[in-house]
């Protein structure tokens, strides 16, 4: 079979090409350590949270700069992460492995402007490690609609300075925001709740 | 016209247009997904290690 030389080259190329994108996969694994989540985490009854490591959900200590957050989703919040549960701190320069499930309905749980997301899955537990560097403060979002005050469903992690970190248990610091949070949340369950009396 | 034929025009029928243009649209998608991947995805803060 004749084959134009053109086509020779374009052939040629295009199998680089392919070995190019999997190479930077490759990489990506090799290099920054990139992971997927799977369902490493197991299960959990979502109807029982509470005899499960989700009874009391919070960052725990593990190991000199190894911390684990459980965190439960619902709606409209996130225990803890959401001001009014208390949001997550945790120490700068730290490796935190989260634990995510949710105990109603489908939820996102979605680091702002990182790479850090996953879904919040009822009787699924999503775990996730990352390593924090410097002292920041990051928004979480739920990214799946999960009812009428969706919209209202965010929270925090405060990366706090290693020096001025009091330990897994002072989850309780609060800040300006958390009134107007409070009250969205608040406003949008009263419209869920009217909402619900017109339908019945 | 015989398919032999046709294999011999071939032989004069050099797209230099095409291929460049092909070329240029290889490159741009190289590019492309060198700052995908790069520089919004790994640059991106927090990334899942574990």
């Amino acid at each position: 079979m004749h084959i134009h030389r053109f086509e020779k080259v374009w052939l040629a190329l295009a199998l680089v090409f392919i070995l190019g994108l999997i190479s930077t996969i490759a990489y990506g694994a090799v290099g920054p350590g990139i992971e997927m989540i799977d369902a490493e985490g197991g299960t959990v009854d979502p109807q029982n949270l509470d005899e499960t490591e989700f009874a009391d959900p919070g960052v725990e200590q593990v190991g000199e700069d190894e911390y684990e957050v459980y965190v439960v989703a619902k709606q409209f919040s996130f225990e803890p992460g959401t001001p009014a549960n208390g949001v997550i701190r945790v120490p700068a320069n730290s490796e935190v492995t989260f634990y995510v499930t949710s105990q109603d309905v489908v939820h996102g749980f979605e680091v702002v402007g990182t790479n850090l997301n996953t879904m919040a899955i009822p009787g699924q537990v999503s775990k996730m490690t990352v390593e924090f560097g410097d002292a920041a403060t990051y928004g979480i979002v739920c990214n799946e609609y999960c009812g009428a005050a969706h919209h209202a469903m965010e929270g925090r992690i405060v990366v706090v300075p290693e020096s001025e970190y009091e330990g897994p248990g002072a989850t309780n610091a609060t800040s300006g925001n958390e009134t107007t949070t409070n009250a969205s949340v608040a406003a949008a369950q009263q419209v869920a709740g009217s909402a619900t009396e017109v339908t019945a | 016209m015989s398919t032999e034929t046709a294999g011999e025009d071939d032989e004069h029928f050099d797209p230099i247009g095409t291929a460049t243009l092909i070329g240029i649209y290889m490159a741009i998608v190289v590019l492309m997904w060198i700052f995908t991947y790069f520089i919004e995805f790994l640059g991106r803060g927090l990334t899942i290690v574990g």
